[in-house]
């Protein structure tokens, strides 16, 4: 089975490419640049805010490429208090199906802004049920999700999305934890949870040597420096392009 | 039951343990060089094996902090070290040694990190299958201060993530605290001296396996 590459823009503070029509000779590439060279037709944009949506939009249209585009974003048992939050959040990313999926995704994105934000805009599953439609498609981030949450952590996360499909990426990037958070995966999808399990890469560079800029990038927003990055298992440079071209042949 | 208790850790004088450390050029989980590598491999009261090793690597950029805090000599680290691969080949003959239980201090956090930094330095390709041996002092001594009882069918592997997330304001779980807390004698003046910690790591394994039922 083909593995979905999953981008993601440097709006989103963990990538560095960007959303430019094209790539400049010298200097960040653009993801769409590469989509076009590696001839991928559908771009699956995943992003931790909306900035960057109508750059993506317009220059895609241009391109005559398919934006898939999702916003991932954090749900936390009740949004409303501040206690325990890291505990129990996780992320959720939201597919907009179509034209009015978007108006769709700006409501919940308004909701998580003006009700739920701490430190960053959250929702919680109560809000996130009365909210969601069926012109959004429900996927879960294979690190982020409630999860990987539950294995890795102490958290106890119960999610309610009912009977709603939803998709699970899965991913290998020759960390330690992956087969943990795969095992669990399956486990819950052996259930009947309504959910598919969708190999996938995630996508912040192009290649394993860019991976010191993509560092650095991450210390300069983080406050830290590369002999120090403070970034919890940053040890895997596997998360390009290069590696998702090798493993689809 | 009481086959149980007889089954536990603590009782199990025929155990080997691996206990390791690395001391690194500086603290980046992809990129830090290890220059050296202390392990020992110890059974019940006994300390049977004892290796201090200095992988060479041509190119090895020491932090100023890593100076500071080590006591790096270059000129030390150069007529001590090894080449690499022969370092390498050593320590994994325990490591990977499915018999041999391993421990020491924020394992999980940095130094398997290291270990794979190590092998990738060398042409090798990721394997993690030992972290499922992995007993990290740092992880015990939470799960004696939050009560956490391993339930049955967990892997050790979730149960080092687990802990390791875990942190609570005024959980100590230093080399220093931990000697102090298990009246240890502590040297601060040796440590970061490889062997020095993993011989504490050792003595402070023993006193904590007594305080949890594994």
């Amino acid at each position: 089975m083909q593995k979905v590459p999953l981008w993601t823009s440097h709006y989103s503070g963990r990538s560095i490419l960007t959303l430019d029509s094209e790539s400049p000779e010298v200097g960040p590439k653009s993801i769409f640049g590469l989509c076009k060279e590696n001839d991928i037709k559908d771009v699956y944009l995943i992003e931790s805010n909306m900035t960057g949506f109508l750059e993506a939009y317009s220059n895609c249209i241009d391109l005559g490429l398919n934006l898939r585009f999702g916003l991932k974003l954090t749900i936390t048992d009740d949004a409303s208090t501040k206690e325990d939050s890291l505990k129990n959040e996780s992320k959720i990313i939201l597919f907009i199906k179509n034209s009015n999926g978007y108006k769709d995704i700006i409501k919940i994105w308004a909701w998580a802004h003006e009700n739920g934000f701490y430190y960053i805009p959250r929702i919680d599953w109560k809000n996130f049920s009365k909210l969601i439609t069926e012109n959004l498609i429900i996927a879960f981030p294979f690190y982020d999700s409630f999860v990987a949450k539950n294995t890795m952590t102490f958290s106890e996360i119960i999610p309610s999305i009912g009977r709603r499909p939803h998709t699970f990426f899965v991913e290998d990037n020759e960390l330690p934890f992956d087969n943990l958070i795969n095992e669990a995966l399956e486990l819950y999808c052996s259930a009947d949870h309504g959910c598919t399990l969708m190999p996938a890469q995630s996508i912040f560079y192009e290649t394993p040597d860019d991976f010191k800029a993509y560092q650095s990038f991450r210390c300069i927003l983080n406050k830290s420096k590369l002999s120090k990055p403070n970034f919890d298992h940053m040890s895997s440079n596997t998360f390009n392009l290069e590696r998702w071209r090798s493993k689809n042949g | 039951m009481a086959r149980k208790i007889n089954n536990l850790l603590r009782f199990d004088s025929n155990k080997k343990w691996l206990i390791f450390d690395f001391e690194t050029e500086d603290l980046n989980l992809f990129s830090s060089k290890p220059w050296q590598l202390s392990y020992c491999l110890y059974q019940g009261n006994e300390k049977i094996e004892e290796y201090d090793h200095f992988p060479f690597w041509p190119d090895l950029k020491m932090s100023e902090d890593a100076v500071r805090i080590t006591g790096f000599i270059y000129g030390d680290y150069k007529s001590k070290s090894q080449d690499a691969n022969k370092v390498l080949e050593h320590f994994e003959k325990y490591l990977f040694d499915k018999d041999i239980f391993i421990s020491g201090a924020n394992l999980i956090g940095f130094d398997i990190f290291i270990h794979n930094n190590f092998r990738r330095l060398l042409g090798k390709s990721s394997d993690y299958s030992y972290i499922e041996r992995i007993y990290d002092v740092q992880n015990i001594e939470k799960a004696i201060e939050i009560g956490y009882q391993k339930p049955d069918g967990q892997s050790q592997t979730a149960w080092n993530f687990k802990l390791k997330s875990f942190n609570r304001k005024g959980l100590k779980t230093s080399v220093e605290y931990l000697c102090k807390k298990y009246s240890i004698d502590y040297d601060k003046n040796m440590a970061h001296d490889g062997l020095y910690d993993v011989e504490l790591t050792y003595q402070i394994l023993k006193k904590q396996l007594y305080l949890i039922n594994q």
